[in-house]
């Protein structure tokens, strides 16, 4: 690791790093749990309504789909806004894109955050 | 526009290697037509055309075949693309399932149609895909494994494993 650290630029050392950090770190968290929602998906193939309803609002798979949820949707937005970064000019409203792709995960989390609320019962 | 620099470092020690086997006239002109003569006074039409020419371009993107590990980075983008755009469908399923039996029963139905399998196999597949060269990438930035012949024995270990991966997943399930 010691030879990247060595930065000739006179930014702060840790400007910039955020997006990569937390691209890792949701990278992390999603893989964990796909694992899991694997297992979930597996599970509830050849289940009923009800029994898929009951399944999904046990508070660990619940909890489990939350986080899901949350770090696949906010690693997706990182990995979207890469992409936009890197095809889209600034000149062509690059920032737009962007706040646009976050709005649609934004939307997206509020969603399945809502229907997991439904499902489980808690509200 | 031209090249303006008289004569690049890196292709003189290429000349250096091959026994300066050069087209010096060539070289010459080259010098003089694009670092003397606009010094002086206002160029013809002929040098103007001469100067805005298309130069000779360097092999990129659509002359290369693009090795393994192009391929796979692009491979790892198009497939998180993929995952992005899935993750409608996947809440599109859990809001179906809070909307109610009949709603969950259209879900379960269209999951059961072969069009609907399809796409959960090609999400599957990005999936792994992209989960398995995601560690990938996690050791790279761990500096370990930079070495080219690592790469590509990382690279193929990554293909062989989703194929395996992604067959026991729906073999077994």
């Amino acid at each position: 690791m010691a030879q990247m650290t060595h930065s000739r630029s006179t930014a702060p050392r840790d400007k910039g790093l955020g997006h990569w950090r937390w691209q890792r770190i949701s990278a992390l968290a999603t893989l964990g749990l796909m694992v899991y929602f694997a297992y979930m998906v597996a599970r509830i193939g050849p289940m009923d309504y009800a029994a898929a309803a009951a399944f999904v609002a046990v508070p660990v798979h619940a909890l489990g789909l939350v986080v899901l949820l949350v770090a696949g949707l906010f690693h997706a937005a990182l990995g979207v806004q890469m992409i936009i970064e890197d095809y889209v000019m600034l000149a062509q409203g690059r920032q737009r894109f962007v706040r646009l792709s976050q709005g649609v995960f934004m939307l997206l989390a509020v969603a399945g955050l809502a229907a997991l609320t439904v499902i489980t019962g808690v509200i | 526009m031209g090249m303006r620099c008289v004569m690049p470092l890196q292709h003189v020690a290429v000349a250096a290697i091959e026994g300066f086997n050069i087209d010096y006239w060539a070289m010459i002109t080259h010098i003089v037509r694009y670092n003397v003569q606009p010094l002086f006074g206002r160029m013809s039409d002929r040098q103007r055309y001469q100067m805005a020419k298309p130069r000779p371009l360097s092999p990129h993107l659509q002359i290369y075949r693009l090795p393994l590990p192009a391929v796979m980075s692009i491979m790892h983008r198009i497939s998180g693309a993929a995952l992005a755009s899935g993750t409608v469908l996947m809440v599109l399923w859990l809001v179906m399932l809070a909307a109610g039996a009949d709603w969950f029963a259209l879900a379960a139905g269209a999951l059961a149609h072969p069009l609907g399998k399809f796409v959960l196999f090609g999400y599957s597949l990005a999936l792994v895909y992209h989960g398995l060269n995601g560690v990938r990438h996690m050791v790279w930035d761990l500096c370990i494994g930079l070495e080219v012949d690592q790469v590509y024995r990382s690279g193929y270990l990554v293909l062989a494993m989703t194929v395996v991966v992604t067959a026991c997943l729906w073999l077994v399930i």
